[in-house]
């Protein structure tokens, strides 16, 4: 029976990309307890609505998270989009389904790379992210910025991507697909990573349903919780979507949903191509939202995010509120981290995919 | 910028960023930019780095934090301001939360601008710290040196009984 | 999205709360808008990619009770919109009960002062996706005066 003491983690932790704190209640080197202090990038953006037009507000919304930040563009166009009664036409919506999909294979990428830099795999971490460099190329070739690129606005997307170019954003990301294969390879095949990852963290199926996480955390416990088979518009519709689980609900488990998620992403970007629809890219939006409200949801990486707009026939929106998927997934942590090893502690905040910028907005 | 004797390290701390600029911080230690093949390194421990990357306006939460981390490093030390939201604010200079900037927490050194800082951008204001740096070394140099010959004189009767125990030459300094 | 709104009093939270999560469904989010009458409250429940949504009003000096009883993990929203909008949510789960120190904020409860709420909760009508077949009545809802305490000027805030 050892003694009991607090130790603080982060909110500064070189695996940490971002602040977040946890008192962690050690016994030995078992981790009893976890309490979670967030607010360090607490900005209060949601406020700025007041502030900004609605039209401009998405340039605000982009800038919430910079891994997810076309998913977030998307979700706050296409809730002001059903508040004001747009229609975007198809050609729009497949260039979003496309840009977004890039997204989550250079979320996932980045993923990959820290959550081996936690392990201390840091040559994984250097070949992960040599791999998204290449999806970056794209983003710039297309959009012309690499992390934020404000792609999507009210009423569609500001840019086109000509059918030359999207046949060679095909044949790059099947280049890649083979660079992915091998690393995959890698990952699944190396038994230092399945000692650090098998049976650590686990959250069973009941305990995913009781704590409300979503995304690729739900996903490895076996719950097929994905909001891109529940869209009723768009391109997931038309190319048909299955969510990818696992069961056993363990680190690896996670990461396993992650890595087939990437190959899933390459295909729904060539199922896109292939079936992109010709015509318009935006509809002029005209007038101010209306005095009603919309919720709207979009299957980031991290999981699913919620949109809430609700108007009052001024140029400024009267409330906007973004719910983020990690947001959910911080309970969710707080139970994995008991009774698990402190040294395992890094990685099993890595593989909830912690983006806490978009947690507190 | 002239030769350097010695390879500057890296802290890197979001203080309330959008996490864009971080990430570019980060793609700039990776292969396609690579600045490890300067020998600049990422390290976790604030007292091993000499030049502090930070990014994001500042919020109330966060002040203490960045201030303790600049405050355990070691002089002399550079600051530089990563992203338009650590120079001035960026497009949350106005929210509730933010103190706008991060010269509002600790004096910075460079500022590069950008949302998300490009990684060639991040690497020109490393380098241009690396020149502020070495101003900063050799004014410490200057001023240690100028303080010695006082702590020389206080502490010669340390330097002659460590000179009869030891029986060598003078007690290195 | 398919969604429906369902207007309650802030007694009934808990009720509705529990007969949701009997049924299978998913807490989503808890959402406040400061409105002239006090807080609107939504609760966001999910079931196969439905979104039902419980809204009341709650007065300024009212009070709601916690759902950390039937989902553990509101606890992240109810600490939120306490320390935000300085609401009274009663007897969250002792464990995670920040106590008003969930964010440390340059100023106490930002959201509280009705700074653009020109939308009074009654005439907010729902909008759904036309040929869902399904309709939300929005009854304005009965709310007693509220005592609305004289708000003292804030010194700037930067």
């Amino acid at each position: 029976m050892g003694k009991s003491t607090v130790i603080p983690f982060g909110p500064q932790h070189p695996v940490l990309p971002e602040p977040i704190h946890l008192d962690l209640e050690l016994q030995d080197e078992k981790v009893v307890r976890a309490s979670t202090s967030i607010g360090y990038v607490h900005r209060g953006l949601e406020k700025l609505v007041e502030k900004r037009g609605f039209q401009e507000y998405v340039y605000v919304a982009e800038r919430v998270c910079g891994i997810c930040s076309f998913g977030h563009g998307w979700g706050y166009s296409k809730a002001v989009e059903g508040l004001m009664g747009i229609e975007v036409p198809k050609r729009a919506e497949y260039l979003r389904t496309i840009w977004h999909e890039l997204s989550r294979l250079h979320s996932h990428l980045l993923w990959v790379g820290l959550g081996a830099d936690g392990m201390g795999f840091e040559s994984l971490f250097m070949h992960a992210w040599r791999l998204r460099e290449i999806i970056l190329d794209i983003f710039e070739s297309t959009t012309g910025g690499r992390v934020i690129f404000s792609a999507c606005k009210v009423g569609g997307v500001r840019r086109d991507i000509a059918d030359s170019e999207l046949k060679e954003i095909v044949a790059r990301l099947d280049k890649l697909k083979k660079e992915i294969d091998a690393m995959i390879y890698i990952i699944l095949g190396d038994e230092t990573i399945h000692a650090r990852l098998r049976r650590v963290g686990v959250v069973t199926l009941e305990d995913a349903i009781a704590l409300g996480c979503v995304g690729p955390t739900a996903r490895a416990s076996g719950l097929p919780l994905d909001y891109r088979c529940g869209d009723e518009g768009g391109a997931y519709k038309d190319l048909g979507f299955r969510p990818i689980t696992e069961t056993e609900g363990d680190c690896f488990a996670r990461c396993k949903v992650r890595l087939r998620e990437l190959l899933q992403s390459i295909d729904i970007i060539k199922g896109c191509v292939e079936n992109m629809p010709a015509g318009d890219i935006a509809v002029p939006v005209k007038g101010f939202p209306p005095a009603a409200e919309h919720f709207t949801r979009v299957e980031q990486p991290r999981g699913e995010a919620l949109y809430y707009v609700k108007g009052n026939k001024t140029k400024n929106l009267e409330r906007f509120r973004l719910r983020t998927p990690t947001n959910v997934n911080i309970p969710v942590l707080v139970k994995m981290l008991q009774g698990c090893d402190l040294a395992d502690v890094p990685n099993i905040i890595l593989t909830i995919d912690p983006c806490i910028s978009c947690c507190e907005r | 910028m002239s030769y350097l004797k010695k390879s500057p390290w890296l802290i890197h701390y979001d203080g309330s960023s959008c996490n864009g600029c971080d990430i570019e911080v980060l793609a700039c230690l990776t292969p396609l930019y690579d600045v490890e093949r300067f020998g600049i390194v990422n390290t976790g421990n604030p007292k091993h780095a000499d030049i502090f990357l930070v990014t994001g306006g500042v919020n109330t939460q966060n002040l203490p934090v960045v201030k303790q981390i600049y405050e355990q490093m070691p002089e002399p030390k550079v600051v530089i301001a990563v992203g338009a939201c650590a120079c001035t604010g960026g497009v949350f200079h106005d929210c509730y939360n933010m103190l706008g900037g991060m010269d509002k927490a600790i004096p910075v050194d460079v500022y590069v601008p950008g949302c998300a800082a490009r990684p060639e951008a991040i690497i020109d204001g490393v380098v241009k710290g690396l020149t502020v740096l070495e101003e900063k070394q050799k004014a410490l140099a200057v001023s240690v040196s100028a303080g010695k010959k006082e702590e020389e004189i206080e502490l010669a009767p340390q330097a002659v009984m460590n000179e009869r125990q030891e029986g060598s030459g003078c007690s290195s300094r | 999205m398919q969604q429906q709104i369902i207007q309650v009093e802030a007694s009934d939270i808990l009720k509705r709360t529990a007969r949701f999560k009997k049924d299978g469904c998913r807490l989503v989010q808890i959402l406040c808008t400061r409105i002239p009458e006090g807080y609107e409250l939504t609760y966001s429940f999910d079931k196969n990619y439905f979104l039902y949504n419980l809204r009341t009003i709650v007065p300024v000096s009212g009070s709601v009770m916690s759902v950390t009883s039937q989902y553990w993990y509101a606890f992240v929203w109810e600490n939120e919109i306490h320390d935000l909008f300085g609401i009274n949510v009663e007897f969250i789960a002792p464990e995670v009960d920040y106590g008003g120190h969930f964010f440390q904020l340059a100023r106490k409860t930002p959201w509280h002062e009705l700074a653009n709420a020109k939308q009074p909760a009654a005439a907010v009508k729902v909008n759904l996706r036309s040929g869902l077949g399904i309709d939300a009545s929005v009854k304005p809802a009965v709310v007693p005066k509220p005592v609305v305490p004289a708000v003292k000027p804030q010194e700037g805030d930067k």
